[in-house]
């Protein structure tokens, strides 16, 4: 009775901040914004009073203010796709999602985007590329996951920090809601980040814990090419020791590089309807500013791996081919959290296979 | 248990084990008409439906008279059933045949008499009365027809069944596209005929979850079918073409061959070249209907037809094939008003005027209207023309 009234007070005045329309005591919305990939169920006693979807950052302020004053939690929500449990709240609060914050500004003549956090990776992505710009962030998730969450996790996803470093690299700036209810700009608009303390890198990567992203200004990046390898070894300490000779023998790191072994390839190309490989597979990507030398790039990754002895070492030529090769990692994690009784224990799809105790071959049907 | 109940138990049964292996990437939500036509709230999207449906079993809420119930009745209706969150999941993720938990939860919310929305039970009613869900007279469905004389099965017998449809029968406006279709089965000499006593092909009850009355509707199509000797049905629309092939049963299969017109007459055009004696030269692109693309993989006949016209400009929409966008009109939705901020049809149309078409061609009945309806609400009638591929086909050849 007592939460029912809190939710009658709080959802009343979050109606006259964001609009009623933006505001929803569903129980079907509180339980669908409260579950992520970890664990799969809902903890019903930690469902929200109630979700709002503000539309701009002074709604936000509005909103932190109130729930500061009232000591109301404040969770922040984009799209739900992190593996960790930090997109769930853990107690009563209110949930704030950004699927209303849309919008983005493209500066070409000043060398940056500014976007909303509730754009997806992938748009934001297909936008750019469209015009010859190069977001460096490719998430497993890149169909849905927000730009806000991404930022606030700092992830780049497949793309390797040796190659280009990390997405907040390019992050020049962002809008910030701080908890107190005031709204501050950090970074720079010039091409040049500014030396010395830079707030921007507090808040990236600061897993939203010291205010809500509202605005985020990437530069503009050039789009380059790109050129696919791959290898397949014997075992996986020579993936192991060829990985390590790349860096040894000075090869520039390519832009993705992801492997699988032996099991959780089986099963990746069988859920793919694949011949399963002879053994671990490592695919990589050469990047360059033009297909010399991202060809270039990936060779030199070949070479030295053929140091290694692998069963096949090939370039992938066919772009259906390599879709359909690098479609099969990216569906592998659900595969996995199955065998595993629902949980993806790490960061890397191998480390959740020793847990499960799998044995060889592909326990799951069809794909 | 009886009867009713065991329904009750195997549909809860299999909405509860499907959806509990979605292990709520949300990678369906990304090209889902629902979802981007909504507010953004995640309870509307398609693991939004399904999980909302296990919960709302778990937790006893599918009580007729709660506000829950009324909501999971706007929400589960509220689906086009594209089938791009099942497609999404396949290629990306876990492989959970999302739309099929969907339907389920349709035909628990009917069996439940919760469901469905209040205009579509109105379409229900109309198709157990007349056999249409217009509420019209069954002897109307061959007004489109005027005093055209074609053969009328199964009295009499041709080799190829047209499988006229509901909306191409009855509505005004679509009247010309299955005089289009009859047309070209002239022009190209086939030997055809329409059923003298066609009924529904049941489709809407089954999207709306009906599938008793599917059953009654389709089990008189059948025995028609079989009369009628037709070694081919072709129908108008992909909606009919979808569910005589999958839900008919596959005996019906084994007896003949089912096609959408698009399909047979871009294969009758490899075979049978042929001089456009017409003109239609227009800039114009094609909206895919979900129940072509995104159901069945067939995306190129109807592009074939259209890049065949000399002076033709094809210009592709940036969404197309199995990644084009819904117009809106599906599951049922076409007979219910659904209350959305930015409409599937609009968005599409605005898609169709980026490309700069003058024509934006579809190849069925549905997204015609949704189409043609948004052309007229955002005043750009004059700016772009909605067409059946068979209409313009007819114009180009000068039939």
């Amino acid at each position: 009775m007592e939460k029912d009234s809190k939710e009658q007070e709080i959802t009343s005045f979050l109606r006259g901040i964001v609009g009623k329309d933006n505001v929803s005591v569903s129980v079907f919305e509180k339980i669908k914004q409260s579950v992520d990939a970890f664990p799969y169920h809902v903890t019903m006693a930690h469902l929200p009073y109630t979700v709002a979807l503000p539309e701009n950052k002074e709604q936000i302020s509005q909103v932190l203010k109130y729930a500061n004053r009232e000591r109301i939690p404040v969770f922040v929500r984009g799209s739900g796709t992190q593996l960790a449990g930090s997109s769930r709240p853990h107690r009563p609060g209110i949930m704030i999602n950004t699927s209303r914050m849309r919008k983005y500004e493209l500066f070409e003549d000043y060398g940056y985007i500014e976007c909303e956090p509730g754009l997806h990776n992938r748009e934001v992505i297909d936008l750019l590329a469209e015009r010859g710009w190069f977001l460096p962030q490719l998430v497993g998730s890149a169909l849905i996951a927000s730009l806000g969450g991404l930022a606030s996790n700092n992830t780049s996803g497949h793309v390797i920090d040796a190659a280009i470093g990390k997405v907040g690299d390019y992050i020049h700036g962002v809008e910030v809601v701080l908890p107190t209810g005031e709204i501050i700009e950090t970074g720079t608009k010039g091409m040049r980040r500014p030396a010395g303390t830079d707030l921007t890198k507090y808040f990236v990567g600061g897993d939203g814990l010291l205010g809500v992203i509202t605005k985020i200004r990437y530069r503009l990046v050039p789009l380059g090419k790109q050129a696919y390898g791959i290898a397949i070894f014997k075992d996986l300490k020579r993936i192991a020791r060829s990985v390590k000779r790349m860096y040894t023998e000075k090869v520039p790191p390519p832009l993705f590089m992801e492997f699988m072994d032996h099991k959780v390839s089986t099963i990746a190309y069988s859920v793919k309807n694949m011949e399963p490989p002879p053994g671990p597979v490592i695919f990589f990507v050469g990047y360059g500013e033009d297909e010399d030398i991202a060809r270039k790039k990936m060779s030199l990754v070949l070479e030295v791996f053929k140091g290694e002895k692998p069963v096949e070492a090939y370039q992938v030529t066919d772009q259906a081919e390599w879709r359909k090769l690098w479609s099969a990692r990216e569906v592998i994690a659900p595969y996995l959290m199955k065998a595993n009784e629902g949980i993806l224990v790490g960061a890397e799809l191998v480390a959740n296979l020793a847990q499960t105790g799998m044995k060889e071959g592909f326990p799951f049907g069809g794909g | 248990m009886n009867e009713f109940d065991e329904e009750i138990s195997s549909l809860i049964y299999e909405i509860k084990e499907k959806t509990v292996k979605c292990w709520n990437c949300n990678f369906c939500f990304s090209g889902c008409p629902m979802f981007q036509a909504g507010r953004g709230w995640w309870s509307y999207g398609p693991s939004g439906l399904t999980w909302s449906l296990y919960y709302g079993i778990e937790l006893g809420l599918l009580d007729k008279s709660g506000p829950e119930a009324k909501e999971l009745v706007r929400n589960i209706y509220g689906c086009t059933t594209c089938n791009t969150c099942t497609n999404t999941c396949r290629d990306s993720s876990a492989s959970i045949p999302i739309l099929e938990i969907i339907e389920k939860g349709r035909m628990l919310l009917v069996e439940r008499g919760i469901g469905p929305m209040t205009q579509q039970k109105k379409a229900l009613e109309s198709l157990q009365n007349y056999g249409n869900p217009y509420a019209l007279s069954a002897n109307k469905r061959l007004d489109w027809l005027g005093d055209r004389g074609v053969k009328k099965l199964p009295e009499q017998k041709a080799g190829v069944l047209y499988f006229v449809g509901d909306a191409a029968s009855y509505e005004p406006e679509l009247h010309n596209v299955a005089r289009s279709i009859v047309k070209l089965f002239e022009f190209f000499g086939i030997d055809f005929g329409i059923l003298e006593q066609e009924k529904s092909c049941g489709e809407v009850a089954l999207r709306i979850g009906d599938r008793g009355l599917f059953e009654e509707l389709s089990n008189q199509n059948i025995r028609s079918f079989k009369k009628s000797e037709a070694k081919t049905i072709v129908t108008t629309s992909p909606h009919c073409m979808n569910v005589l092939k999958k839900d008919y049963g596959s005996y019906l299969q084994d007896i003949l061959e089912i096609k959408h017109y698009t399909e047979f007459f871009a294969d009758v055009l490899a075979q049978k070249p042929v001089s456009f004696q017409g003109e239609f030269p227009h800039s114009t692109t094609f909206h895919d209907p979900c129940y072509l693309a995104k159901h069945n993989d067939i995306t190129e006949p109807a592009r074939r037809l259209l890049k065949a016209i000399p002076r033709l400009s094809f210009k592709e929409m940036r969404l197309s094939g199995q990644d084009s966008l819904c117009c809106g009109g599906g599951g049922g939705r076409i007979f219910a008003d659904v209350d959305e901020e930015h409409r599937p049809e609009y968005t599409r149309l605005e898609q169709a005027l980026e490309v700069g078409a003058e024509v934006v061609a579809t190849a069925c009945p549905w997204c015609n209207t949704m189409l043609r309806t948004a052309a007229a609400d955002l005043k750009a009638d004059d700016r772009i023309r909605v067409m059946d591929v068979a209409e313009i086909l007819v114009e180009a050849l000068g039939i």
